[in-house]
């Protein structure tokens, strides 16, 4: 993501520390890892010593991340606890809260400052930093840290804001690109052939045919469809038993398959058969005997459990290991090819989000700024109408509109280019020259006398 | 299906263009519709279908098409109402070939705008969308015949209007199942070669929306067919009238369609037309309606 947006750079401490699947290794991450209670708990021993501090813990099996916001806001007590909010300090703090040592998490830590953090969090929120690409894990994730830390009472404005349109822009990019369309495991993949198939599944019934890994998840996926009733065989009786009591369901006698192949609507294989269990011929009479009914067929094993002619058999739809890799290879493709079109929409929400913070963060100058005016126009004018005494109250009061609309309108200009959306100078640089010409550190401590 | 006195009319160019522009209007939402369709689904890179529950679509890319059929829609009542002001009749007027295509065009279009506010839209993705190419094929297809010019039916006469009003609701139904079928046969080839090009339905209720086309069509061809012959014996009192009905081409191309039609309502009887075969024979039987149509038009003694 490029860095367009330096010249509206918030005044904010935004600040966020972070480690994740890329800089350290598991069992680091395991070591740091946040449970809900842990994040709460964390939250409110963190804000204990910084009250002022926004904090959101995003603690998830890829990334531990810190967020935190410090508003300056021109007021004395929060201007010091953003002094006090340091990378360092964080990571001494997540180091603390799990009893390791801070040396442990040298070289595997991240941080990122002001709208970097924006543009990290944007990222992170879509899961364009995630492990699987487009995953949606993620954005649940992200809700539910935001969740916590609100609840904990450790959100204000900024991070209202700020999370809330992360999980605004990371859905606009789920649903407007290709990010997160399609499925990355060969056993979703199944599971979206029989939902092409078939439209409930309480009336279905799955047969399991063999009992190795891949078949195992296979039937993972599709017990989570809830099937009207599952059934494994396989050549050892031991494993199909472990299974069945996994899953709650029947066993066939493996040497007795063809009444199981009537009955099933799904038919799962993975055995280690050197030879095609389910020759066409062999399921030619079965098809007949099922009245024709659809028949879903997925082969994971190597060499194949069905025949190939099998699928070309009415109404049976045959997937074999290669079919389903396919599918996820190329929508992975899909997804990286979407990464471009993801980062596009982001730099807009990020743009728009850093503009608000900006235009929100010269609100105390801008007060200022108009306090210190009209404070000298007030003493200007005091002086003047002690010097002319003649003058009558209707004059005097004139005379005084009109000071205080002539600093109105001096300053109307400057203030409106200021907060302008498309301002191209450095906002916090002109906030800062501004700050120093009018010397409004020390006005602010004065307080105008109207 | 009857006609009596066996005048043909002409249709006029305003009307025409009318049916050209609804026809353009279907064709243009069911493009824009389906480019939206494969953009989502990322053209044919991918293979089986989405997770059933469709992804959001922006308003605009809902709307446009929207917004498109129900011009079209207009367009095609806007031909019924200028042909009933023209016959100075104020009801549906149904006195020709012409009427009864625009009338069941008006109805698919009438069918894809319900489907589209229906709440369950994802069970039936696809036969829905090609409810619009079957409107704008049909309303083409009348364009291109009234060059022959249609037989106009006796207006007036109650059996008729009844019995043409049978076979035109009877025959959108078995519309929307043929466009369910075509949507099937889509979904089994899709299935079949590992790519998906279109989001579809699940198989199941392809099935599902054929079958309940053709539950809601089969009596209303048999009412339709048992008051045409009906209204034979009663107009003509010869015998030889109900022979040569017998063996017009209207009488035995409606037969066969409805043989079919029976044969799909009891799929138990012959399980080996389950699935694809079932499909073509939906869209068979559909194509022998439109055969009727032209067999009632122009062939001699039908």
């Amino acid at each position: 993501m490029t860095d367009h947006s330096h010249n509206n750079r918030p005044a904010d401490d935004l600040l966020m520390v972070g480690l994740n699947h890329r800089t350290a290794p598991l069992e680091l991450r395991e070591r740091v890892a946040f449970n809900s209670s842990q994040v709460t708990e964390a939250l409110a021993r963190f804000r204990a010593g910084l009250p002022d501090v926004e904090t959101v813990i995003l603690a998830t099996c890829n990334r531990v991340e810190l967020y935190c916001a410090a508003p300056g806001g021109g007021e004395p007590a929060k201007a010091s606890s953003a002094a006090l909010i340091s990378a360092d300090r964080l990571k001494a703090f997540l180091a603390d809260f799990h009893g390791i040592d801070l040396s442990q998490l040298d070289g595997h830590t991240y941080e990122r400052r002001d709208e970097a953090v924006v543009r990290h969090l944007f990222a992170v929120t879509s899961s364009l930093d995630s492990m699987v690409l487009g995953e949606t894990q993620i954005l649940s994730q992200v809700k539910q840290a935001y969740q916590l830390a609100v609840q904990a009472s450790a959100v204000g404005p900024v991070f209202h804001a700020m999370f809330q349109r992360a999980l605004a822009a990371a859905k606009e990019v789920h649903e407007q690109t290709d990010l997160a369309g399609g499925r990355v495991s060969v056993a979703s993949v199944a599971v979206d052939l029989v939902q092409s198939v078939f439209d409930r599944f309480d009336n279905k019934v799955v047969l399991l045919i063999g009992a190795g890994k891949m078949a195992a998840l296979m039937l993972r996926y599709m017990a989570a469809l809830k099937p009207g009733k599952i059934v494994v065989a396989n050549r050892s009786a031991e494993k199909a038993a472990t299974i069945a009591a996994q899953y709650n369901c029947a066993i066939a006698n493996f040497s007795q398959l063809d009444p199981h192949l009537v009955e099933a609507d799904i038919v799962l294989t993975g055995t280690g058969s050197a030879e095609p269990l389910l020759t066409a011929e062999r399921m030619r009479g079965i098809v007949r005997q099922r009245s024709y009914r659809p028949l879903v067929m997925v082969d994971v094993a190597v060499p194949r459990d069905v025949e190939g002619g099998v699928g070309k058999l009415s109404n049976v739809y045959l997937y074999n290991v290669d079919d389903l890799e396919k599918v996820v290879t190329q929508t992975h493709a899909r997804r990286t090819q979407a990464v471009d079109q993801s980062m596009q929409l982001l730099q807009r929400h990020e743009r728009e989000f850093v503009h608000w913070l900006g235009a929100r963060n010269i609100g105390p100058v801008v007060k200022a700024l108009y306090q210190h005016c009209h404070h000298i126009g007030h003493v200007e004018l005091q002086e003047l109408l002690a010097a002319q005494p003649e003058l009558t109250p209707e004059q005097r009061q004139a005379v005084g509109k009109m000071v205080h609309r002539v600093i109105s309108k001096l300053l109307h200009h400057p203030v409106t280019q200021l907060s302008a959306p498309d301002m191209t100078a450095d906002r916090v640089t002109l906030v800062k020259v501004m700050e120093h010409l009018f010397k409004l550190d020390d006005a602010g401590a004065d307080k105008p006398e109207r | 299906m009857q006609q009596s006195n066996g005048q043909f009319i002409h249709i006029s160019l305003p009307e025409l263009a009318l049916v050209a522009a609804a026809s353009a209007c279907f064709a243009a939402a069911f493009w824009m519709r389906l480019r939206r369709l494969i953009q989502r689904s990322g053209g044919d890179t991918a293979t089986t279908s989405p997770p059933v529950a469709m992804q959001s679509e922006p308003a605009a890319a809902h709307r446009l098409p929207l917004f498109t059929t129900i011009i079209g829609t207009l367009a095609c009542a806007a031909v019924l109402a200028w042909r009933a002001i023209a016959a100075h009749r104020y009801s549906l007027p149904l006195s020709d070939g012409f009427d009864a295509f625009i009338l069941l065009v008006l109805l698919l279009a009438l069918l894809w705008l319900y489907f589209q506010a229906s709440r369950n839209a994802d069970a039936i993705r696809g036969p829905a969308m090609l409810l619009l190419p079957t409107a704008a094929a049909l309303l083409l297809l009348a364009g291109g015949l009234s060059l022959a010019g249609y037989r106009q039916f006796r207006a007036t006469d109650p059996w008729l209007a009844f019995h043409v009003g049978a076979v035109i609701l009877g025959t959108a139904c078995f519309a929307a199942g043929a466009a369910g079928s075509v949507a099937y046969l889509l979904a089994d080839r899709q299935l079949r070669r590992k790519q998906r090009v279109l989001p579809m339905a699940s198989l199941a209720s392809l099935e599902k929306f054929i079958r309940h086309a053709i539950v809601l069509g089969f009596p209303l061809l048999t009412l339709a067919a048992i008051t045409g012959i009906l209204r034979t014996i009663e107009t003509s009192r010869a015998s030889t009238a109900l022979q040569a009905l017998i063996l017009s081409p209207k009488f035995i191309l409606t037969s066969v369609a409805w043989v079919l039609f029976a044969l799909l309502l009891h799929i138990k009887i012959a399980p080996s037309l389950r699935g694809a075969r079932a499909a073509w024979l939906c869209l068979l039987g559909f194509a022998l309606l439109l055969a009727v149509f032209a067999a009632v038009n122009w062939m001699p003694h039908s």
